[in-house]
């Protein structure tokens, strides 16, 4: 039997490398993208074919719609029919109140966190839809617990963008339920990347009841749950990945 | 205008997405509780001078500025242009909305839809909002006020085959309207959201889709008046120790 296709965006470094290689290790072959790092994401694919499974590093953005539609035809190309979306890549605006971000980081944030996730999730349903002659599949999205927190001073696009998110899964999960293809959602407490970490915000550690960051393998996990046929009635549903904050 | 004019100057309310219905009906509204209002409108400059009539004929003063919210530079103008009509802002009220075309599942979404709705519900939202805070805030100068938003009941039920998107940006909104009110606080600007159900307005009618009655336990589309009351009530300063808060006006959906 061949081995399940997993596209996973955002997947040189971070939550989507952990997440790449654990799919690696449990018998999945691996697409990953990035946007500049061409280095880490050819070293994820090596390691991901370490563990004897295909892999396809694609540099693509997913705030560019074409760079979407050639990233689904790549996979169909080289790996085949794809089985499972993970919608990690995502950006931060950079800190700051509302009223001193201009419109073209705005316009950047809501590209890539919410336009970028729409379309690669038509592109998937158009794919593993029963209806449309698919064979099902699931799709992950990667929300945060900043939609509850909803980042004043620091982060209010970014978290709109996941707010977003959280609501597209809920609708999503129901629309395409009963199409073979399950919808879920992690929502990411501070987990240490080079985006955001311990060394650079130190202070954020007393927010977390653990006590600590997560790590991306933690999130990793997570998804490869949601992933699995282990979680086979699990649809429309946020899994809180966070220390319990 | 004399320096005794000046400080008794009404109230100004600048409704994006004022010339039909919800709010058409708080731009009108606002006016029988002594605003003046700017009307902003894409289209439909016909309908706008209808609400503008209904607004002087309260003895207010009314402006009508055309602009599209999913445009920077529209956004902008409208700002500009409000600020010379009227000279003050008290109030913004972001309605401008939509689904950005035709409501379907997403895996046949066009993504101009997709991209229209996400600019014009949630990005032409953010530059709205961040646009007044320039001008109201105690902080940068200003005099305080209100934002308000209109979110969608549809944020908590998914839109499902309905145009999932539209849920998600309006989800946007409800997330936008707590994290900004925290950060606002202490600029002397409040801000809130209404979350109306289905409401009877031109371009939702209830004689089009009559099975969607079972789903209001009131059993009834509401009014846009019904919505511009509560939308009234939270920009008034009877709701002076209220913000963040999204209220639903949805007969209990």
């Amino acid at each position: 039997m061949p081995s399940p296709i997993m596209l996973v965006t955002g997947g040189s470094r971070g939550i989507g490398a952990a997440i790449a290689r654990l799919a690696a290790e449990r018998g999945w072959d691996i697409a990953l993208t990035y946007t500049s790092k061409t280095d880490g994401a050819e070293k994820v694919a090596d390691e991901v074919r370490a563990f004897g499974r295909r892999a396809i590093a694609i540099k693509a953005d997913m705030g560019v719609e074409e760079d979407i539609l050639r990233m689904f035809t790549e996979v169909d190309e080289k790996l085949g029919t794809l089985d499972c979306l993970v919608n990690n890549a995502g950006i931060q605006n950079d800190p700051g109140p509302l009223a001193d971000l201009d419109w073209g980081q705005l316009r950047r944030v809501m590209d890539v966190n919410l336009l970028g996730v729409h379309i690669a999730c038509a592109e998937a349903i158009r794919r593993m839809s029963t209806a449309r002659g698919g064979h099902g599949g699931s799709i992950i999205f990667m929300g945060s617990r900043a939609t509850y927190y909803g980042g004043p001073g620091r982060a209010i696009p970014y978290a709109t963008s996941k707010g977003g998110l959280d609501a597209l899964n809920y609708g999503l999960g129901k629309e395409v339920a009963a199409e073979g293809i399950r919808v879920n959602l992690i929502c990411a407490g501070p987990i240490s990347t080079d985006m955001n970490n311990e060394i650079s915000a130190p202070q954020r550690i007393l927010e977390i009841p653990m006590g600590r960051y997560g790590k991306p393998e933690e999130v990793a996990k997570a998804v490869l749950f949601l992933a699995s046929e282990e979680a086979s009635f699990v649809a429309g549903a946020s899994l809180m990945v966070s220390g319990a904050r | 205008m004399s320096k005794g004019e000046t400080t008794m100057s009404a109230p100004v309310m600048l409704v994006a997405g004022g010339s039909r219905g919800i709010g058409a009906a708080i731009a009108k509204m606002a006016s029988e509780r002594g605003y003046d209002v700017a009307i902003n409108y894409v289209n439909n400059r016909e309908a706008a001078e209808a609400v503008a009539a209904h607004v002087r004929a309260q003895g207010q003063q009314a402006a009508l500025i055309q602009g599209d919210m999913a445009q920077e530079a529209d956004i902008k103008r409208m700002f500009a242009e409000c600020e010379a009509a009227f000279g003050r802002l008290d109030t913004l009220v972001y309605n401008a909305g939509g689904g950005g075309g035709k409501l379907s599942s997403l895996a046949d979404a066009a993504t101009s839809t997709l991209r229209r709705a996400i600019d014009l519900n949630l990005l032409g939202a953010h530059f709205a909002a961040s646009e007044a805070i320039r001008r109201m805030s105690t902080r940068r100068g200003g005099n305080g006020g209100n934002i308000l938003f209109t979110s969608s009941r549809s944020s908590e039920y998914g839109n499902p085959g309905l145009g999932v998107w539209y849920a998600a940006v309006k989800n946007g909104i409800n997330v936008l309207t707590t994290a900004l009110s925290k950060e606002v606080a202490e600029d002397g600007i409040r801000v809130n959201a209404i979350s109306p159900g289905p409401i009877h307005t031109d371009a939702n009618d209830p004689a089009a889709h009559p099975e969607r009655l079972a789903w209001i336990p009131m059993k009834r589309y509401g009014q846009p008046s019904e919505v511009a009351e509560a939308a009234l009530f939270l920009t008034s300063p009877a709701a002076s120790f209220i913000t963040g808060v999204i209220l639903n006006v949805s007969g209990g959906r």
